[in-house]
C-alpha cells in the first residue's frame, strides 16, 4: 500500500494542503505557497540528516604521579580561599595566587592526577610585570595615581589545570536566511525579502579547546588569557614545577565537557554560516552535532596570576605565562569617566544645535 | 451675477464627469454661493479680494459654496469643479479651489499646477485650521476672508522662494537636541568601559579549528517564498488623479 506523503509548513509548522489551481502547496494557517519541488527537497534533506546531536567523548582515566616523581613536591592549601596548590619542596613562604592570603599551610602531597601535558613558562616574571604595565596603559579610565600607589599583594606563576578537548566535529545544521531587495518608483519604495532554508552538513576539527579545571580560578579570565600556542606542549615533567605554583583539577572531565560541546557548536555553526554568502541575515534554526574521536587530556598551562590592591580593593590580573596576554578588571576614575562623558556630550550638542539650525528648526 | 444657481453648479458637476473638459468659456467666477450665505456686499468684497490675488500671483483662488453634492465625497466635488470650470492660469492650470457644501458640512481644498507647491500638505492644514472655527459658527464671510488672507501669506513666501513649512514644536527640537547627545554620550562612554574589563568569556573556540580540516558534504539554498512590502515615499505635497485625469493636491474634512 502506498503512503501518503504528507507535508508540514516550514514557516509556522501548519500542515500543507494541494491546490490544485495552482498546483503548488498551500499553507492555510499563515497563507504561503510552496513550490511542490522545493518541499521534495526539503523532505529529501530531513531524511538524510541527524535527528539529534550526540556528544561522544571517551572516559578520562585520571592519572597517579609516580613515587620518584613525587618526592621534591608537596602541596600548600590556603584556608581562607580553599585552594590546594602543588610546588616544589623548596619553595619559601609563598601567597595564595587566587586571593592574596599569606597564611598558606604546607602539607603532604599526594601523588594522584599526573597532567598528561604541561606548557613551560616562556614569560617571566619581569617580561610578565612589563606586559601588564603596557597593558593597564590602554585602559582609558585607569586613576592617574594607579602606578605610583597600587600595591602589588602577589605575582605568582601557576600551571593552571586545563582539560584539553580534540573531536572531529560532524555537523547538520538548518539556516533560515533572508535576501532582500530594494526599488522604488514614483510614490512608492518597495522591499523584497526572498526566504530560504540552508542546509550545511560536514565535518571540521577542533584540537585543544581548553576548559578551566579549576574552581579557584575564574572562568571569564582563563577563557580571556586565551590563545596557547600548542607546539610547545611537552609531555609532562615535575621538573617544569620548579619555580612555579601547579594547581590541581577540581573541575572534573565529565564537568568540563558542556562547555567544550558549547564552544564547538558555536563555532562549528559559526563557520558552516560562513559559507552562505550573500545574504542579509542567516539564522540557525536546528544544529545537531556529534564528535568522533573525542579525546581529553590533562594539561597545566602557564598564567601569572597578579593580586593587586588599590584603594583597599583587591583587583586580580592574569597574564598568559606563553604570550604575555593580560586581562582583568581596572580600577575606574569616575571624574575621568564623567570628564570624558562631558566632552563627548558638549560636543554632540554642538553638532546637533548646529544641525537644527542648518534645518531651520531652531 | 451675484450668484450662479445649484441647478447650473449641478448641470456643470454633472458635465463634468460625463464629459471631462467640456465646459469651456469665459474665465471662472472666483466666488460661487448656491446656497447664498454671504450678503452682497461680502460677496463683492470677497469676490475682489480673491480676483486681485490672481492678478498678483498668477494663481487661481477660488471659493464655492454649494448646498449639495453629487459625487461621493468632497474632495472628488472639489477636483471636478476645478476641472469642468477650467479654474487655474497657464498650461498648468495654476490655481487652489475650496469647496464647501452647506448642507453636509463637508469640505475640500483642490490645488493644481504649481499650487501644489505653494499649497503643500502643511500649508493647507494651516489654511484649514484658521478656517474651521468660522466654519462651524456658520460664518461663510469670515471664512472666505481668512482663506483669502491666508492664500495670499502663502503664496507670498512662495513667491520669496520658502514655501510655508509647518514649524516642528519647539518643545520636541529642545528635547532632541538634550537627549540625542546624550544617548551618543552613554553608548561611547559604554564602549570605553568595556575596555576596563577584558575578562571576559570566550564566545566559540575558532582559534582551536584544525586549519583546512572543514569538509562540507551537502549544501544546499532552498528558496521557500518572497513577500514584497511597499511604503510610500515622503512627500512635500501628496497628490491624486481626478475623474478627468488631472493631478490635484487637496484635503478634505467636515465640521
Amino acid at each position: 500500500m502506498d503512503t501518503i506523503q504528507s507535508y508540514k509548513c516550514p514557516c509556522c509548522g501548519a500542515p500543507l494542503a494541494f491546490n490544485a489551481a495552482n498546483q503548488n502547496l498551500h499553507c492555510e494557517s499563515c497563507g504561503t505557497d510552496f513550490d511542490l519541488d522545493t518541499m521534495k527537497q526539503l523532505d529529501e534533506a530531513d531524511e538524510n540528516g541527524m535527528t539529534s546531536s550526540k556528544y561522544d567523548w571517551e572516559h578520562y582515566e585520571p592519572r597517579s604521579f609516580e613515587e620518584s616523581e613525587a618526592v621534591n613536591l608537596s602541596s600548600y592549601s590556603c584556608p581562607s580561599c580553599g585552594a590546594e596548590i602543588t610546588g616544589d619542596d623548596t619553595l619559601g613562604s609563598t601567597v595564595c595566587p587566587y586571593c592574596g592570603n599569606s597564611t598558606i599551610v604546607k602539607g603532604q602531597f599526594e601523588g594522584s592526577l599526573r597532567p598528561d601535558y604541561v606548557i613551560p613558562f616562556k614569560v617571566d616574571k619581569k617580561a610578565a610585570m612589563a606586559e601588564f604595565e603596557k597593558a593597564y596603559k590602554n585602559a582609558p579610565f585607569l586613576p592617574n595615581e594607579f602606578k605610583e600607589k597600587k600595591k602589588i599583594e602577589e605575582m605568582a606563576g601557576v600551571y593552571i589545570p586545563f582539560w584539553m578537548f580534540d573531536c572531529d566535529c560532524n555537523a547538520d545544521i538548518r539556516y533560515s536566511a533572508q535576501r532582500m531587495t530594494h526599488w522604488s518608483d514614483a510614490n512608492y519604495e518597495y522591499t523584497k525579502t526572498d526566504f530560504y532554508k540552508l542546509i550545511r552538513s560536514g565535518s571540521i576539527c577542533f584540537a585543544n579547546i581548553p576548559v578551566d579545571g579549576s574552581k579557584k580560578a575564574d572562568d571569564a579570565y582563563m577563557e580571556a588569557v586565551e590563545p596557547f600556542d600548542y607546539t610547545d606542549a611537552v609531555d609532562f615533567n615535575t621538573a617544569y614545577l620548579s619555580g612555579y605554583l601547579a594547581d590541581k583539577y577540581d573541575v572534573t572531565a565529565e564537568e568540563s565537557i558542556d562547555r567544550a560541546n558549547e564552544r564547538v557548536k558555536k563555532s562549528t555553526e559559526d563557520t558552516f554560516a560562513q559559507t552562505a554568502a550573500g545574504y542579509s541575515a542567516v539564522i540557525p534554526e536546528t544544529s545537531y552535532v556529534s564528535f568522533s574521536n573525542g579525546k581529553i587530556r590533562y594539561s597545566l598551562l602557564p598564567v601569572w596570576m597578579l593580586n593587586i590592591k588599590y584603594q583597599g580593593e583587591n583587583y586580580k590580573y592574569a597574564i598568559n605565562g606563553q604570550t604575555g596576554k593580560t586581562v582583568g578588571r581596572y580600577p575606574v576614575d569616575k571624574k575621568k569617566k564623567w570628564l570624558y562623558f562631558g566632552k563627548v556630550y558638549a560636543i554632540g550638542l554642538v553638532v546637533c544645535i548646529a544641525a537644527a539650525k542648518l534645518f531651520g528648526l531652531l | 451675477m451675484k450668484r450662479i444657481s445649484s441647478f447650473i453648479l449641478l448641470f456643470l458637476v454633472i458635465c463634468a464627469v460625463a464629459f471631462p473638459f467640456s465646459v469651456s468659456a469665459e474665465h471662472p467666477p472666483e466666488l460661487i454661493d448656491v446656497p447664498n450665505m454671504l450678503s452682497e456686499s461680502e460677496y463683492i468684497e470677497l469676490s475682489d479680494k480673491l480676483a486681485a490675488l490672481r492678478d498678483t500671483y498668477d494663481v487661481d483662488v477660488a471659493f464655492i459654496i454649494s448646498d449639495e453634492m453629487i459625487t461621493e465625497d468632497a474632495q472628488a466635488e472639489a477636483d471636478d469643479i476645478y476641472d469642468s470650470y477650467e479654474y487655474g492660469v497657464g498650461e498648468n492650470y495654476d490655481g487652489i479651489l475650496y469647496f464647501v457644501c452647506e448642507t453636509t458640512h463637508e469640505y475640500a481644498f483642490s490645488t493644481c499646477g504649481r499650487a501644489i507647491e505653494i499649497f503643500n500638505d502643511d500649508g493647507l492644514e494651516y489654511i484649514d485650521e484658521a478656517m474651521l472655527p468660522y466654519l462651524k459658527k456658520g460664518d461663510y464671510y469670515q471664512a472666505g476672508m481668512v482663506y483669502a488672507d491666508k492664500c495670499a501669506e502663502l503664496m507670498g513666501m512662495a513667491a520669496n522662494g520658502e514655501p510655508y513649512k509647518k514649524k516642528i514644536n519647539i518643545l520636541y527640537v529642545i528635547a532632541g537636541i538634550i537627549l540625542i547627545p546624550l544617548a551618543a554620550a552613554f553608548a561611547f562612554m559604554t564602549r570605553k568601559l568595556s575596555k576596563m574589563n577584558t575578562a571576559v568569556m570566550q564566545p566559540g573556540a575558532a582559534n582551536y579549528m584544525k586549519p583546512g580540516s572543514m569538509n562540507m558534504d551537502f549544501s544546499r539554498d532552498i528558496f521557500l517564498y518572497s513577500t514584497v512590502s511597499k511604503r510610500e515615499k515622503p512627500k512635500e505635497s501628496s497628490t491624486h488623479t481626478s475623474s478627468s485625469g488631472r493631478t490635484h493636491g487637496g484635503r478634505s474634512g467636515s465640521f
